[in-house]
């Protein structure tokens, strides 16, 4: 269909104002990559800008020499990969019989579990908690007490909600069970949410960070999320630590580590991102009514 | 009844394990909330440090200043939600009206980013980009008015800064929940709709809107669930003193008397003031949504 | 009976929580008294700041060679619980309120120390020292002083630390050449520092025509000396009574109004939260006055070494903090007497832990600690100091163990111990240093300026709750302040004198007033005052 001339400069609308949105969040992921390419001179002087400056490794040979940045790496993967596993699937098991009109209890389970959103006990009682469990020092402590994000759950149910009632329908003729109807139906319908959401949950996992340092008593189970702050604190401390006078030392600054520290912890979630982008895939529902 | 429950007993199986998780880890934990009403000390713990009633709850509001934390809080949030809450809507909206998809994708990825970066870091920016004495934009605005512009230290560009740079930092990533809620809407509909000859933005209108209608209110009672919390490190970081009259926020407030002593037993009662607000509004938002039948439950 | 009677459902999920605790508990103690049959040495849990800072090939924090060291060393069978370095306060809390808290404690805050002294998770120390200890006990009774340090209200001692001569922290840098080039001389008096102020920023004393310097800067910690010429710190003597410093404060923040509105400092130090941009100027070579410290090894890199890459012509002083209405005054100083180390009530051995912790003060550890195993990680140099063989290997070896270093008494060390030794003559720029050391030193411990509060920070009370709220209420007074300094003529100093003055009011302020004076009328003569800080001089040769 031939487009008018309105639409044509809507379009073109869309594309500048996109435009300048990515580039506008851009321009600081340059400068700090930039920032982290160059060497101490050129941004304690704060000379760096756009593009790096001395061209050096330096931050990057410190983050990765001498540190375990490595094994935090493994650490922080499986703290991730785990989580969103028990996570998604504790999810879906709360928000799927919270779908269901039929289910006992359906509202005061609701309304009990938005309650846990706006009330908590703080920070002492989750601790005495998990630590009466027995799940002081193991990465239970950082899957349990955060296994189910009422925000999350809601948001789980509403879509599934969104499935229309003649895909329901149509399930019952053919006799199938809850078990059956959610794993074979609601699933595969809900992918965009369920990828949207294991995108929150791990973000949220990768960049875990207080509650490592408060349930995690052997540094060799850090993440990376600790480690690198750890970095960032002691470049700042360097000053209590050296013991032959600085020049040689004194090859970084915080705000040098700091900028290597988030390209390496935001790096996986931009690989990770476009790969979640495939399931939005339009129009998923119609298949499913139409088989 | 037995047919009901035929139909019950895989959804309680299914919901048992969350029941016991959220008793054991949600439940249990809020009992520590009692120290509210306590005057909580380490050595006789949750259970035996002595009650005290209100106090904690007078000495909170007898403050001069708690008024003005108070409102505050609800300005910076409120005005947070007013602003922003559109953004991630409209930016999910044109991503989907991008044919490309190689451009699309390349957007949605970089607006994404800035989520990754702490307060610090847009902290850092900010200063760099508005400051008075060599700031960007400074230089642009000297050059026009032949002066410099406290941009930072007046209230009312402060808080545009602000609220400007929470949108900046949070839209991109607020609307992938928009996007995957636009892939379950009927493509479908968009041929009936150009069928009957509506143009783009009718579409758009008559379509897309309705078709985020449920996420759009599910996010704004959900965002007003959270109303006292302005998040910390946001305001932490872009305060100054020439504007503490309007930056002072609970969570501030509550690091600076926790700095000089461990008041877990008023923290607690803040954090219940907190919550206590934070559901009326959700069950006022809760009922007017109900009214067009989308509520929580 | 009677609990479940006020709040049945908190109850019955604490009941929840006490059943899992005491079971929990009863399991620690097995397995506690299993390990201390099988060992000969008592077990003694000890925290252990963890800074992420110990190399890979050395271990971590909690099984490395000092921690091997020491355990072959003390007399006690040390396991460190790792304490993250940021999040300590939080972390010890958590432990303390679950009864996992170390033995032994080290913690730098002196407010969360006097907390778990409130609310009795410290043992007293006094019969310890007097029992088991001989090192500590020794360097007590050549420094009565200390006592006065470790004792709480009720009398009994608390707390250990460790002990280092007064010397100059913070220093008052003056660019020398900048002075030299606009024909002036150092300022004494506050006017004269507004006057050098003024002329580095109008007179372009680098000479490169432009007009891209500042006299001072008023963020970090050169605005706080600004304000400690005026002896704006608080609370300060007056006939003999500690008062709030009003007058202080007001001719201070005038001060600072007149600096910022003559241009001298950059508008943006409200920004400036830790002062990052003054440093980032000074070593630029944009700043005429500043203040930076003297106090370590990486001071020279941080404060001198960077300025001389960037502007190889800059001549640097530490001056005396200019005279003001109020006195003459120290630019800041260490504390000499530092307390860092604390028992756990529950300590299941109280014994074993003043055993580690005099091991800990010995001069065998302060020596090995500090510079390694002689011979291997350090040599004796020319003025007789051990100093690192190669420096990379000592700070892959040795530099990290900071943390062991808690109570590590550098009055033990002697000359040692100061800066001074460390510094390598041969070296221009180390050399130059050394000047500038003294010159600080000097100026913060000459006769003719005193300490600008009562004692150092660390060792003023601590409020009860109560009244640490109305601290909290009343700190918005400095942002006031600064609102005057920023504002121009719209808001002057007496017109936020006002403001600050009903705020106090209106929040209890009185309170505050009361409980300081109290304190000094009763503890004047026990307390660890500045005159107590300065009998710590290191005595000349």
């Amino acid at each position: 269909m031939r487009k008018s001339l309105g639409e044509r400069i809507g379009q073109a609308g869309v594309y500048i104002v996109l435009s300048a949105a990515g580039l506008l969040c851009l321009l600081p992921l340059v400068h700090i990559a930039s920032m982290s390419l160059s060497s101490l001179q050129a941004v304690s002087a704060g000379k760096v800008t756009l593009y790096p400056v001395d061209f050096s490794f330096s931050a990057y040979r410190q983050l990765f020499e001498g540190t375990s940045i490595v094994n935090a790496f493994v650490n922080s993967v499986v703290i991730t990969v785990v989580g969103v596993a028990l996570s998604m699937l504790f999810t879906i098991l709360a928000a799927y019989p919270l779908t269901r009109s039929y289910f006992w209890g359906r509202q005061a389970f609701t309304m009990g579990i938005v309650f846990t959103m706006l009330f908590g006990g703080g920070l002492i009682p989750t601790y005495l908690t998990v630590r009466n469990l027995g799940l002081i020092d193991s990465y239970w402590a950082l899957w349990l007490p955060g296994l189910v994000s009422v925000f999350n759950l809601l948001v789980l149910r509403s879509f599934m909600q969104n499935i229309p009632e003649e895909v329901d329908d149509a399930a019952r003729i053919d006799g199938c069970g809850e078990w059956r109807y959610l794993l074979r139906i609601v699933l595969p319908l809900s992918t965009p949410v369920l990828a949207t959401l294991a995108l929150f949950y791990g973000v949220g996992y990768w960049n875990s960070f207080f509650n490592v340092l408060m349930y995690i008593n052997t540094p060799d189970k850090y993440n990376i999320a600790v480690l690198v702050q750890q970095m960032i604190q002691s470049q700042m401390m360097l000053a209590q630590m050296s013991t032959s006078s600085s020049s040689e030392n004194l090859v970084l600054s915080p705000d040098m580590v700091n900028s290597a520290a988030i390209i390496v912890m935001v790096l996986p979630m931009l690989v990770v991102y476009p790969f979640l982008q495939k399931h939005f895939v339009k129009g998923v529902m119609i298949g499913a009514v139409k088989g | 009844m037995s047919r009901t429950w035929r139909r019950n007993l895989p959804l309680l199986l299914m919901f048992v394990p969350v029941i016991l998780f959220f008793v054991v880890f949600k439940y249990v934990p809020i009992g520590g909330a009692i120290i509210a009403f306590k005057k909580y000390n380490l050595m006789e713990g949750v259970l035996h440090s002595p009650w005290v009633g209100m106090d904690n709850f007078r000495m909170l509001f007898s403050t001069p200043t708690t008024l003005e934390i108070i409102r505050n809080t609800l300005m910076l949030s409120l005005l947070s939600i007013v602003v922003g809450f559109p953004f991630p809507i409209v930016l999910a909206i044109l991503l989907n009206e991008v044919g490309r998809m190689w451009f699309k994708r390349i957007v949605q990825t970089l607006v994404y980013l800035p989520h990754f970066f702490s307060w610090i870091i847009v902290s850092g920016i900010i200063v760099t980009v508005f400051s008075q004495q060599n700031g960007l934009v400074n230089g642009i605005w000297e050059s026009l008015t032949g002066q410099s512009y406290p941009f930072l230290y007046r209230e009312g560009s402060w808080l545009s800064i602000f609220v400007g740079s929470g949108v900046w930092k949070e839209a991109g990533f607020s609307a992938i929940i928009y996007l995957a809620a636009l892939s379950g809407i009927d493509p479908t509909l968009y041929e009936a709709a150009e069928m009957d000859g509506a143009s783009r933005w009718r579409q758009m209108w008559h379509v897309t809107l309705p078709g985020l209608r449920v996420t759009i209110v599910l996010m704004l009672i959900l965002s007003l669930g959270r109303v006292m919390e302005v998040g910390f490190d946001q305001v932490y970081m872009l305060q100054n003193s020439s504007v503490s009259d309007i930056s002072e926020v609970i969570s501030t407030y509550i690091y600076k008397v926790g700095l000089m002593g461990s008041q877990f037993s008023l923290t607690a009662a803040i954090g219940l003031f907190e919550s206590l607000v934070g559901l009326v509004l959700v069950l006022g938002a809760n009922a007017v949504a109900k009214k067009f039948g989308s509520g929580l439950w | 009976m009677k609990m479940a009677k006020s709040a049945k459902a908190a109850a019955l999920a604490a009941a929840l929580l006490t059943v899992t605790v005491l079971s929990a508990c009863s399991k620690d103690e097995v397995t506690a008294d299993k390990a201390a049959k099988e060992g000969e040495k008592p077990n003694l849990t000890v925290s252990m700041y963890d800074r992420g800072n110990v190399p890979k090939e050395m271990g971590t924090i909690d099984n490395n060679r000092w921690t091997k060291w020491l355990n072959e060393n003390v007399p006690v069978n040390a396991q460190y619980i790792p304490i993250p370095r940021g999040e300590s306060v939080q972390k010890l809390n958590l432990l303390f309120a679950s009864g996992d808290a170390p033995d032994v404690v080290f913690e730098f805050d002196t407010g969360f120390r006097n907390q778990l002294y409130q609310q009795k998770q410290l043992l007293p120390v006094d019969d310890l020292i007097e029992k088991y200890s001989t090192n500590y006990k020794e360097l007590m009774e050549k420094y009565p002083v200390m006592k006065k340090a470790a004792v709480k209200p009720d009398g009994k001692m608390y707390e250990f630390g460790r002990v280092g001569y007064l010397t100059g922290f913070q220093a008052l840098f003056i660019r020398q050449d900048w002075l030299d080039n606009l024909g002036l001389k150092a300022p004494e008096t506050a006017e004269e520092f507004f006057e050098v102020a003024k002329a580095f920023t109008e007179q372009d004393p680098d000479g490169n025509g432009v007009n891209d310097t500042f006299g001072t800067a008023l963020s970090g910690e050169t605005g706080g000396t600004i304000g400690t010429m005026f002896q704006s710190v608080g609370w300060v003597l007056q006939d003999g009574k500690l008062v709030r410093a009003w007058d202080q404060a007001n001719a201070a923040n005038d001060f600072k109004k007149r600096l910022y509105d003559a241009g001298t400092v950059d508008k943006d130090f409200l920004a400036d939260k830790n002062g990052q941009k003054a440093q980032q100027d000074w070593n630029n070579g944009k700043i005429g006055i500043f203040v930076g410290r003297t106090i370590d090894l990486a001071n020279v890199g941080q404060y001198y070494e960077q300025l001389k890459k960037n502007v190889p012509e800059a001549e640097v002083k530490a001056i005396k903090l200019p005279s003001s209405e109020f006195g003459r005054f120290a630019i800041g100083v260490n504390n000499p007497v530092q307390m860092t180390t604390v028992i756990n009530a529950n300590a299941k051995n109280p014994e074993a832990a003043m055993q580690y912790i005099d091991f800990m003060a010995s001069k065998e550890a302060v020596d090995m600690l500090r510079f390694g195993e002689e011979g291997v990680d350090s040599v004796k140099g020319e003025n007789g100091c051990l100093r690192p063989i190669d420096g990379e290997k000592f700070n892959q070896e040795v530099a990290w163990n900071l943390d062991f270093q808690l109570l590590l008494s550098r009055v033990e060390m002697g000359e040692c111990g100061s800066i001074l030794s460390q510094l390598d003559p041969s070296k221009p720029l180390e050399k130059e240093f050394m000047e500038l050391v003294k010159e600080n030193d000097e100026a913060n411990l000459s006769p003719d300026v005193e300490y600008a509060s009562i004692t150092h920070g660390e060792h003023m009370p601590t409020l009860p709750d109560d009244l640490s709220v109305i601290n909290a209420n009343v700190s918005k007074i400095d942002d006031i302040y600064n609102k005057a300094i920023t504002s121009g003529s719209a808001y002057t100093v007496d017109q936020a004198y006002a403001d600050a003055l009903n705020l106090w009011k209106k929040s209890g302020g009185e309170q505050l007033e009361t409980f300081y004076a109290d304190w000094y009328d009763t503890n004047k003569d026990t307390a660890f005052l500045a005159k107590d800080m300065w009998e710590f001089i290191e005595p000349k040769k």
